[in-house]
């Protein structure tokens, strides 16, 4: 048994989705492993319930350093979090795990077809995993997962995270979504700012209109392949990040 | 806007003429390196020149910043079908060993053991991840880099026969002139 079978295991009872034949385009329920506070996860997850693919996930506690772990290194050989099992196949990396539900999933793809547009998707989530991410890691650190609340490292953090954010909502003055159509782009976003929101950096959100109106939107809008799911109530509270707690499974009740 | 929401502007994406060229500025580091060779795989003609801080490209009024963006504006309008495995586990392959290149080749990390798993997965394919895909170009960007560097492991005989492979499928008018400011 691996540890994906020991943490994030498909309940084989009757009337499961995917198991008990109603299902149509997606063989098998998808089983995921990462962490409550890790963006990637989140947005693995977020992805699952847009493209209405049923998950069950399970922690890999990167706290405590277990991504370096016989048992994980044998699902991941370098380690990369977070990571997905779709029977025999087991992939890891936010890029792979997004964009391989994406194309497995119900819905059209998230990923826009004109070149100027799929560019500047990748050019936000890049902007996201190597600019504002460090600086929420840093807030979920000092304010959720543990409270020492270190005043220096909090402006820190919030100075680095203000003028890009600035830039984030310049471009949503502009248009609907990050890149005119729902994209990856707004999963990546959605899956940071919802981390953001849980910390003393919130306010850098309630500052920006456009930020706090589209986010207000994603949380309250059905998922993108038209399941009835909100991906956003699957996201971790503050106190599920202490707990070190992930959905046990993300399911799509409509199908 | 009119009945039913036609009659509404809508606004027209940005795009490059026909005689606007491309140009591709970048520091010469392993980033730069895995865009020329994207580029050079998909066909795409451009200038580059190796100077400044980070990679950025410019086709007349588009212009794009990050290796991310560039890669994928490269797939986009090179010759032929896009380079994005179709089927979601190629996909997910292919992503995995562009995340694997960003996450530790590039900062130097990991090299030894990622390569030589690289190299033994060669032995059975053609491809990092099955077909010719972006995660080629990309991989092959950070071996040249390595090999720049004087830090390229020796014994991987599968990569360097695999990194031909790579380079042959960049069209002749360029090859010679791309793989110069990658060698």
């Amino acid at each position: 048994m691996d540890l994906f079978d020991q943490r994030a295991a498909v309940d084989e009872s009757e009337g499961q989705y995917g198991l008990s034949g109603e299902m149509k385009k997606t063989q098998y329920i998808l089983q995921l492993l990462g962490a409550p506070w890790c963006p990637d996860t989140l947005k693995c997850i977020l992805a699952a319930a847009e493209q209405g693919m049923e998950m069950t996930c399970g922690l890999v506690d990167s706290s405590e350093n277990e991504q370096s772990s016989s048992d994980y290194l044998a699902v991941s050989e370098f380690g990369v979090m977070p990571a997905l099992k779709e029977s025999d196949y087991t992939v890891a990396g936010v890029r792979a795990i997004t964009e391989f539900i994406n194309a497995r999933g119900l819905g059209n793809t998230l990923i826009p077809m004109n070149a100027v547009k799929a560019s500047d998707q990748d050019c936000w989530i890049e902007i996201s995993r190597t600019q504002a991410e460090p600086a929420i890691a840093t807030l979920v650190a000092e304010c959720v997962c543990s409270d020492s609340n270190d005043a220096g490292k909090i402006a820190d953090a919030k100075n680095t995270l203000a003028p890009i954010l600035d830039m984030l909502n310049d471009a949503l003055g502009k248009s609907e979504f990050i890149v005119d159509k729902f994209s990856l782009a707004d999963i990546h976003w959605t899956a940071a700012l919802h981390l953001l929101s849980l910390t003393a950096g919130v306010d850098l959100i309630e500052e920006r209109s456009n930020i706090k109106n589209w986010l207000a939107k994603i949380r309250s809008k059905k998922s993108a392949c038209g399941q009835d799911v909100i991906a956003t109530s699957f996201m971790p509270t503050a106190a599920d990040i202490k707990a070190k707690k992930l959905p046990p499974i993300i399911k799509i009740a409509d199908f | 806007m009119g009945l039913f929401g036609f009659g509404g502007k809508k606004q027209k994406p940005v795009t490059a003429g026909k005689n606007d060229k491309i140009s591709l500025t970048g520091p010469a580091d392993a980033i730069t390196m895995k865009a020329i060779m994207t580029a050079g795989v998909r066909g795409v003609e451009m200038d580059i020149n190796l100077s400044g801080d980070s990679l950025s490209l410019a086709h007349g009024p588009v212009s794009a910043k990050g290796e991310s963006a560039v890669i994928t504006y490269f797939d986009k309008k090179g010759t032929g079908a896009s380079l994005r495995p179709k089927k979601a586990r190629i996909l997910g392959e292919q992503n995995y060993w562009m995340d694997l290149s960003c996450q530790f080749l590039d900062k130097g990390e990991k090299v030894s053991e990622i390569l030589n798993r690289l190299n033994s997965n060669l032995a059975n394919q053609e491809y990092v991840a099955g077909p010719l895909s972006l995660a080629d170009a990309v991989i092959a960007g950070n071996v040249l880099m390595l090999k720049k560097s004087g830090s390229y492991p020796a014994g991987l005989s599968n990569i360097d026969t695999w990194l031909t492979r790579v380079e042959q499928q960049i069209p002749e008018n360029l090859r010679s002139t791309y793989m110069s400011h990658v060698s």
